[in-house]
């Protein structure tokens, strides 16, 4: 969802809850509930609509997913990272084996623990 | 008074001829009273009438019954007419009522009926309100359904509000030109197999997370 159609959306809003304000025009509650529609529709079907707005690994429970180890993922130290499919015993033997990427940066591969 | 027959006599008849077409008056029994006899003619006469009457009585009824089946088609087909208009705007009413009928309770249910699986119900019933209000179809809704519609929108803007506040806390795309940056006390969420570029450092120690078996701080 892009910024501007989002505080579009605010300064409607906030038309339509001040007292005594001319009251919205059909036209007005169009335009709002247009901006709304083309919000919705922009967004796979069948998914849960606020989870699709959710930035991936910014919340515990949509994290960022990636099965591309050549392709590695770049973050900013220092930082805190939780890894939801692995346990601290299976964590750390993995965090020794660090490599350096193609720029000389730091590089680790990490994989979720054999199931059984 | 005809004196009283004997049940001694018989009188054998053996006919030559056909027998006459026996007529109303003909079927007058010669030993009723004369009387009886008129009443019988008349009563013949009557059935004859009554009898000769009914077809034209029943031409009467059917084209009565024409008549009453035309016009009753007439007030189908304006019946049928209201009905498809009516049934036009019951549709219309419909998705229209989808969004007046929000009560206090509703709001929630709202957010997530939005949520859920039924989008695209609730994407064509408000893709009919703004064909609506934008058509000039309608008015506008009732002005007590207003506040109802207010608070679910808003409600739906605070949510829209706090997952942008969320999704503040990790900038960047991850890629090398724009890596992820994690906002100070917030955390990156990630799910194995991954592998993790630690940009602008050669190495890194690592820390795992005192607060559990999930955590690990990485720091330079």
């Amino acid at each position: 969802m892009s910024t501007p159609t989002h505080i579009n959306v605010k300064q409607l809003l906030s038309q339509l809850r001040q007292p005594g304000a001319t009251p919205p025009s059909p036209a007005d509650i169009s335009n709002l509930l247009a901006q709304l529609l083309a919000l919705l529709e922009s967004l796979p079907d069948g998914k849960n609509v606020l989870d699709a707005l959710k930035k991936p690994g910014a919340w515990h429970d949509k994290p960022l997913a990636t099965s591309t180890p050549d392709v590695p993922i770049y973050v900013k130290p220092p930082c805190a990272i939780d890894f939801e499919n692995v346990p601290s015993d299976a964590l750390l033997p993995q965090l020794q084996n660090v490599g350096t990427d193609s720029h000389g940066f730091a590089q680790v591969t990490i994989v979720p623990p054999l199931k059984g | 008074m005809p004196p009283p027959r004997s049940p001694e006599t018989t009188v054998t008849v053996t006919p030559t001829h056909p027998p006459p077409t026996p007529s109303p008056a003909s079927t007058r029994r010669p030993d009723l009273d004369p009387s009886l006899v008129a009443l019988n003619g008349v009563l013949a006469v009557t059935s004859l009438n009554s009898n000769a009457g009914q077809p034209a009585r029943l031409t009467n009824l059917t084209q009565s019954n024409i008549v009453a089946n035309v016009n009753r088609s007439a007030q189908n087909a304006v019946s049928n007419q209201q009905a498809h208009s009516q049934l036009a705007l019951t549709v219309l009413g419909k998705a229209v009522n989808n969004v007046q009928n929000l009560g206090p309770l509703e709001t929630r249910a709202s957010l997530d009926a939005l949520t859920q699986n039924t989008l695209a119900q609730e994407l064509a019933d408000l893709s009919a309100v703004i064909a609506a209000l934008g058509g000039g179809g309608i008015g506008p809704a009732p002005a007590p359904r207003w506040p109802a519609i207010i608070r679910a929108l808003l409600q739906l803007a605070r949510e829209i509000d706090r997952i942008i506040a969320g999704n503040a806390r990790l900038t960047g795309n991850g890629t090398y030109e724009d890596p992820y940056v994690v906002a100070s006390g917030s955390r990156f969420y990630v799910k194995a197999p991954i592998t993790l570029a630690f940009y602008g450092a050669a190495t890194v120690n690592f820390q795992t997370d005192p607060r559990g078996a999930l955590g690990v701080q990485t720091k330079i």
